[in-house]
């Protein structure tokens, strides 16, 4: 039930979403731009052509891709949330962000032409980039035949330490125009197209659906590791392809909007506050919470300070973390 | 480490997958024409004027006399008021400040120049000079064994290190409001290294182009619309030097109504539909089916810029302004001077 209504506000979300922008457009308009694009209804009078443009080729594939990428993150928040056992885990724990960061300063400070083959360079790179980031901090934990669960965390803080060195000591030596690498860096929607959304797509679908399958399997992980094997888990093969799939999520999703703090963290926690610990609950509304989430930060980076636009991981820790702490105080006054 | 084989495997076929449905949403848009960028234009030749032509715009040197020698010891004032005394021209300058090394070599003083940072690549013969850092940090005791006499920086944050080791800094921050303080700028460092009558001359050159731009501009009432892309839509804004160009050039810059460098929401360009654009990478535009409606690409009123020109403060900045004006109004450059 509250997966509908769920997805019902997501809808009106993304549709309110489109409606408001830079350039002012009636409600009706965009209303009669739906309906006519779904052939429902013939108009005498066409609607202007820019304002099709701005509705169906700016602004909407945006609020998609925003509302993918929330989805991206909230889910992965979730999974390493439930995978580390640890509150604090955000998308970002072991290094996609570090990793993705120092391709793209890469990238951006050799000069390569962004577009190489028709293939645009940036997402490719930095998917690659957020990735290995990982399979180094799991080869590390590996190696190191811990049986402990931190000793992934430690190896991605380290790795992404690294990466973040690195990323930094290029910025430096390059020619200091750096203001396309540090808006990507701080995300942004601003280029949302439709190649970018269809891109994508596969990636969340893909994940998310191997994610769901171990859904109670990441309840049972909550016990210590050796009561969730007892249980009948396999928790070293679980645990595996759970953070594979998170990583490759979040990667995806970081190759085209940049680093979006802070949605991967307070999308779970938030769904806990109202919905409880099962995880088969926890993860798909941390997905449409995320996704809401973002789409109104991308809403509220666009109109702000209009026609500017403020990088989107301002504004989510911005006005996330006030509503965070309502629902923190709210809920630790609620009579359970 | 057999589930090390399954992973690059899926994603090769996620890749395989994602490609294929992302060529056929691009086939969609279909392919624009070929499109011929507006080529880089000449590098204008500067024009030779005979000063007695143009009406002169600072009439305080004329009405001085002709002042050819500083007067030592001098003072100057810079941007936070602090005031630097000068007992003779500095011989050994470190000029942290690609601009500042362009001027230095247009007024004759190139050999005064002993040091500065490793982004500076004109005139040819900086190659020469040592580099003492880069953008944003520079090696003070390199700077120190080297005894320069002066170091000039256009950013605060070394100041007081180098004070502190006794040596005698000038910092100016970059212009970044007011055209005719550029002219000012050049007759500031005659001042300080004695060469005043080419720094003048230096200066009326600059003042006079700008002047004659704005005879041959007079006659224009219609302002045409401009973006200027700088990378992934930041754009220079209200209080910009390169606003005050385009409002020297009677250009309507669409960014004007936020200050400083932002980045410009792409519905207000694509809504806006500004008639020429500045950017080096057209193609982000063409390729790009959220702009399709866009009149640039129509009219191929794209315009690559020379990087050196637009954002160095210096001597080859007029070269910037009269390539854009060039562009902009090939009407009037096409007569014969």
């Amino acid at each position: 039930m509250k997966y509908i209504v769920g997805i019902l506000i997501l809808l009106l979300t993304i549709i309110f979403a489109t409606s408001i922008g830079s350039v002012p457009i009636d409600f009706d308009t965009i209303l009669k731009s739906i309906v006519s694009k779904l052939q429902l209804w013939n108009f005498d009078e066409p609607i202007n052509e820019i304002t099709e443009t701005v509705i169906w080729n700016i602004r909407l594939p945006r609020v998609i891709l925003a509302a993918i990428v929330g989805a991206s993150l909230g889910l992965s928040g979730a999974t390493y949330q439930g995978v580390f056992r640890n509150p604090l885990a955000d998308p970002y724990l072991i290094g996609v962000a570090s990793g993705s960061g120092l391709a793209a300063t890469i990238i951006f400070v050799s000069g390569l032409p962004l577009i190489i083959f028709n293939l645009n360079l940036l997402p490719i790179g930095t998917f690659i980039g957020g990735i290995t980031a990982v399979m180094c901090a799991y080869m590390i934990s590996k190696i190191s035949q811990s049986r402990s669960i931190t000793t992934i965390i430690l190896a991605g803080v380290a790795i992404g330490a690294f990466a973040s060195a690195l990323s930094g000591i290029l910025i430096l030596k390059s020619d200091p125009d750096v203001r396309p690498l540090l808006s990507w860096l701080m995300g942004g929607f601003i280029s949302g197209q439709w190649n970018k959304v269809i891109f994508l797509s596969p990636y969340l679908c893909f994940g998310s659906i191997i994610i769901y399958f171990y859904a109670r399997s990441i309840n049972i992980l909550q016990l210590s590791d050796d009561h969730a094997a007892s249980l009948g888990v396999n928790v070293r093969y679980i645990r595996f392809i759970l953070i594979m799939a998170s990583t490759l999520i979040t990667a995806s999703a970081v190759s085209f909007s940049g680093i979006i703090g802070f949605v991967g963290l307070a999308s779970p926690h938030t769904v806990r506050l109202i919905w409880g610990e099962d995880y088969r609950k926890i993860l798909p509304m941390s997905a449409i919470v995320g996704s809401i989430f973002l789409v109104v930060s991308d809403l509220i980076s666009r109109i702000i300070m209009s026609p500017s636009e403020l990088p989107v991981g301002v504004i989510t820790a911005l006005f996330g973390a006030p509503f965070f702490i309502y629902l923190l105080i709210y809920s630790g006054k609620k009579i359970k | 480490m057999k589930q090390f084989i399954y992973i690059p495997l899926i994603i090769i076929i996620l890749l395989g997958c994602s490609t294929k449905l992302a060529e056929q949403a691009q086939s969609d848009t279909t392919a624009l024409p070929q499109l011929k960028i507006l080529n880089q234009p000449q590098p204008l030749q500067p024009v030779q004027l005979k000063l007695q032509e143009i009406p002169s715009v600072n009439n305080e040197s004329k009405a001085n006399g002709k002042i050819t020698q500083t007067v030592y010891p001098l003072v100057i004032k810079d941007r936070n008021g602090e005031k630097i005394t000068f007992d003779v021209a500095p011989q050994r300058i470190i000029a942290f400040d690609a601009a500042a090394v362009e001027i230095l070599f247009a007024i004759g003083q190139g050999s005064k120049v002993i040091a500065t940072h490793s982004f500076v690549s004109y005139p040819l013969e900086v190659s020469e000079i040592t580099k003492v850092g880069d953008a944003f940090s520079m090696d003070i005791e390199a700077i120190v064994s080297l005894n320069p006499d002066l170091v000039y920086i256009f950013y605060p944050t070394f100041k007081e290190e180098l004070e502190k080791v006794g040596l005698k800094v000038l910092l100016i921050e970059t212009i970044d409001d007011d055209l005719t303080k550029l002219s000012d700028h050049f007759r500031m460092w005659g001042q300080i290294t004695d060469a005043i009558d080419k720094s003048e001359n230096l200066a009326s050159d600059f003042e006079n182009r700008i002047q004659l731009i704005k005879q041959e501009l007079s006659q224009y009432s219609s302002e045409p619309s401009i973006f200027q892309d700088v990378g992934d839509f930041w754009t220079p804004g209200n209080n910009t030097l390169i606003n005050e160009v385009f409002n020297l050039l009677k250009l309507d810059n669409i960014s004007k109504s936020n200050d400083g460098y932002y980045q410009m929401s792409p519905e207000v360009i694509a809504t806006m539909n500004p008639q020429y654009i500045i950017t080096n990478t057209p193609d982000s535009y063409i390729n790009n089916p959220a702009f399709k409606n866009l009149s640039v690409i129509k009219s191929n009123s794209f315009y690559i810029p020379n990087n050196d020109y637009f954002s160095i403060f210096g001597p080859r900045f007029i070269l910037g302004i009269e390539e854009l004006a060039n562009t902009v109004y090939p009407a009037i450059y096409k007569k014969p001077r």
